[in-house]
């Protein structure tokens, strides 16, 4: 087991590097001066060679790649151009609100997947199967936006029983903040059950057929306990990597659910940065969320690996 | 069969639609008329008007250009980027495979909306830019793709066969190895649409994509955010759109799926 975590970790260290390289170097080509974007047009010449030589511009790009990759693992994430302040603590800030969102949102996809995908299997070719398949055919589909935004209209609007977005933190008011964050944790989380719906009830089938399970019926078990201690746990293992998977989605997802419930976390930050060019800000937070991502996937790999031995010795 | 016809009749209805925006005497897009701001649905307006007086009924059918476009514009360049790649990749195999699926796995480690969005901060916004980030981020699915299936294409019979023939590495892949991969590709062409339609909507949404007056279904939906209590219907009937235009491209998908596979055909 450790043989294999040592061998994830260093192929996990190869992609965070060229992932590191990547954005760095994207962000080299964008187009503007950073030391006109400070400034103004206006600026004299000297003065943008001064905030150049502060900003570390006037070196070449490799050298200035070297500083920058030295400071992210120190973590020093450089300065915020617009709002002078450290990136590092700009996430710090921002980073609860979007943990907990994607937190919420990766239960609550949990909670509808497990019994809609486990039932859809148990009742295969049912009308029941049928109508959670056709649904989840229908969650796949919607933009999580979209449903961000009916769900403000029905429950904020109409209903007038939640906030339409903002936030306060959960030191303040832990209810609140619930409230706060149920409709967009909601949003982004039935698209995912959807996947993980479609996913866990193919998977059952595909265990349910196995010689083991008619093992156990014979010997006489129980309907659920053939379920129960038998199929259920082989079948979470593909559908474990599926949810590595979506966590990527979740983070992605999270850029734009914030926007449409004007929540202050990492992916508001962000687009404020894009809108402002700020580019230190950007590589921070591009960095810093795929890492986040990459990290989650080696977890659930493990995990994986921990679940069936089979992979510990491919 | 059901989910291909399904999946054809609605991307259809679609299509149809957005070329009816031109053809027919839908009122202008993009005609402002501030007697009738945020009118509700009615015989004049029948999807009703945004906060400008805009009709509605005609900027979604419009819209379908944008959200047809971003699919067809981004399974373009991603397929001029992943195919041969993946191609080359897989049937090369040695270092060369090994550096660019490396670099394939990089790539594919960002969130794919947020590698999106950083390559529209490069090239700017606008609906072409966001089409070209969208079909960039999406290359390295089909390099993998076309990679694993060169693979398994690689050592069967038939290819041996024309080897043994003596024809040249480049007449196997075109004549033997790129003819068997279509069904594949095809099939991931119409899952990449789905995604990229979601993908432009998601990023007209946050102001990366098409730029107003023009219509886009994502655009639309922002605007629709500010009048909620007012004017409801902006924001129902646009994300409408986009759900029928990605669950045609996933039906389609499914059921080419199926086409090329008999035994799953087999088993309904």
């Amino acid at each position: 087991m450790l043989k294999y975590i040592v061998r994830r970790m260093i192929s996990l260290l190869i992609i965070l590097w060229l992932v590191s390289f990547l954005t760095f170097f994207l962000l080299q080509v964008i187009p503007g001066d950073p030391a006109q974007l400070i400034l103004g047009i206006e600026a004299s010449p000297e003065a943008l060679d001064s905030i150049r030589a502060h900003l570390g511009l006037d070196k070449p790009w490799p050298l200035r790649y070297l500083y920058w990759l030295a400071g992210m693992l120190r973590g020093d994430m450089g300065i915020s151009i617009r709002l002078e302040r450290p990136v590092s603590s700009l996430i710090a800030e921002r980073l609860p609100v979007t943990l907990s969102l994607a937190i919420m949102a990766m239960l609550i996809a949990l909670a509808i997947a497990f019994p809609a995908g486990i039932f859809a299997a148990i009742k295969w070719s049912s009308p029941l199967d049928y109508f959670i398949l056709f649904v989840s055919q229908l969650g796949i589909a919607i933009p999580s936006f979209w449903i961000g935004i009916l769900l403000i209209l029905a429950f904020s609007l109409y209903l007038r029983i939640l906030p339409t977005g903002g936030f306060v933190s959960w030191g303040e008011n832990p209810l609140g903040a619930f409230r706060h964050l149920i409709l967009p944790a909601t949003s982004l989380g039935v698209v995912t059950a959807a996947f993980l719906t479609r996913m866990l009830r193919s998977s059952m089938l595909e265990v349910l057929s196995q010689a083991y399970i008619t093992t156990a019926k014979a010997k006489g078990l129980k309907r659920y306990q053939v379920i129960l201690r038998h199929a259920i746990k082989n079948a979470l293992i593909p559908v474990a990597t599926l949810a590595g998977v979506q966590i990527g989605f979740l983070m992605g997802g999270s850029i734009v659910i914030e926007q449409v419930f004007a929540l202050p976390g990492l992916g508001r930050l962000l687009l404020s940065a894009v809108y402002s060019r700020d580019i230190p800000l950007i590589q921070g937070l591009v960095m810093f969320m795929t890492t986040m991502v990459v990290a989650s996937n080696l977890l659930v790999d493990i995990l994986y690996a921990y679940l069936d031995p089979r992979i510990r010795f491919e | 069969m059901r989910s291909l016809v399904l999946g054809a009749v609605l991307l259809g209805a679609v299509i149809l639609g957005t070329i009816c925006s031109w053809l027919l005497p839908f009122p202008d897009p993009l005609a402002m008329d501030v007697t009738e701001r945020l009118a509700p649905p009615s015989w004049r307006h029948p999807l009703g008007t945004d906060q400008y007086g805009r009709d509605l009924l005609s900027r979604i059918l419009r819209g379908g250009a944008i959200a047809l476009g971003a699919s067809i514009v981004s399974i373009g360049i991603a397929s001029l980027i992943g195919i041969p790649i993946g191609f080359a990749a897989g049937l090369s195999g040695g270092a060369f495979d090994e550096i660019t699926m490396r670099f394939m796995d990089a790539l594919q480690a960002f969130p794919s909306i947020l590698l999106a969005i950083t390559i529209v901060t490069i090239m700017g916004p606008g609906p072409l830019n966001a089409m070209v980030a969208i079909g960039l981020v999406n290359g390295p699915v089909f390099a993998r793709l076309t990679r694993s299936v060169a693979l398994s294409l690689k050592g069967r019979d038939f290819v041996l066969a024309a080897e043994a023939l003596g024809a040249s590495r480049m007449r196997i892949l075109l004549y033997h190895i790129f003819p068997n991969s279509l069904s594949y590709l095809l099939v991931q062409a119409s899952i990449g649409a789905s995604t990229a339609v979601l993908a432009e909507a998601s990023l007209s949404y946050i102001g990366l994509g098409t730029q107003p007056p023009n219509p886009s279904w994502g655009r639309m939906l922002e605007e629709a955010r500010l009048f909620l209590d007012v004017a409801p219907w902006m924001a129902i009937f646009p994300g409408f759109a986009i759900f029928l235009t990605v669950l045609g491209f996933n039906f389609l998908g499914d059921g080419l799926r199926d086409l090329m596979d008999p035994w799953r055909r087999s088993r309904g």
